[in-house]
């Protein structure tokens, strides 16, 4: 899955993370991901991850500041 | 919230070489707020908890760098947590709190849970995370476009649909998608900073 030659791979979605969005490896991963659910899951998947890490009582917390 | 950060930090800012070691400014804007809150939560009034942080950070600031040169200092917040925790026992004692409370309870109990080390040094660690989260939330929230930072948050800490999220923002869900979990990483990487300082 993380094959470099496919559209969908990990690489794509850190550039998507750390990238800077107006570079044009940012914006045609971007317009991958629009229309690709597997890419949509693993982002949103990565993300579960980082929330998971900060801790839902961190996250709750700023609500209340 | 509480008085001036400002002036907080500009007091530890005076000292030069602690400054090189750690960056004070942002050691102040989380431990302030955060002894602020633990102390109101032990009962102390809003004056007297802010007269607490300038103690404690005064105290923090005139032995910092005495603490810095022990081989053995051990994480930085330990080290606050217990100036602290001397500082209210010290504060709760003296005659100005015993008067303010009939029967000196409230100080009584503060105190009594203050003696409890576990209890509050738990706490502290809570209360710790909350504020680097605050902390770095406030600045990667300034850092973005607004329209970034809802999608993060309602999709995140709303728990509200991307498909609903991307409608009400005008974003395609994709975006959202970028969007929460570019913040979400900054977020992270701003948290782990502030903590590698304080190993
Ligand atoms: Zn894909």
């Amino acid at each position: 899955m993380n094959n470099a030659t496919s559209p969908c791979s990990d690489d794509r979605i850190k550039t998507l993370l750390q990238g800077e969005e107006c570079d044009e490896a940012f914006r045609s991963a971007a317009k991958h991901l629009d229309s690709c659910t597997t890419c949509q899951l693993r982002i949103a998947e990565l993300a579960a991850d980082e929330c998971d890490w900060m801790g839902c009582q961190a996250g709750a917390a700023v609500g209340r500041s | 919230m509480t008085s001036s950060p400002e002036t907080r930090a500009s007091l530890i800012l005076r000292l030069p070489d602690a400054a090189d070691i750690v960056a004070w400014d942002e050691v102040v804007a989380v431990y302030g707020p955060l002894v602020y809150r633990l102390a109101r939560r032990k009962g102390l009034q809003p004056n007297d908890a802010d007269d607490l942080v300038q103690e404690v950070l005064t105290t923090v600031s005139h032995s910092v760098e005495q603490w810095l040169r022990r081989p053995d200092r051990g994480r930085f917040r330990a080290w606050l947590l217990c100036i602290a925790r001397n500082t209210a026992i010290n504060f709760l004692t003296r005659p100005k709190h015993r008067a303010l409370s009939p029967g000196g309870s409230d100080a009584a109990n503060a105190l009594a849970e203050l003696a409890a080390p576990d209890g509050v040094s738990q706490e502290f660690e809570v209360e710790y995370r909350r504020e680097s989260f605050r902390w770095a939330s406030r600045r990667v929230r300034e850092s973005v476009a607004p329209n970034t930072w809802e999608a993060f948050w309602q999709t995140t800490m709303e728990d509200r649909s991307i498909a609903e999220v991307a409608r009400e923002l005008g974003m395609s869900a994709g975006s959202i998608y970028i969007a929460r979990s570019r913040i979400m990483t900054r977020l992270r990487d701003l948290v782990k900073q502030l903590e590698a300082r304080d190993e």
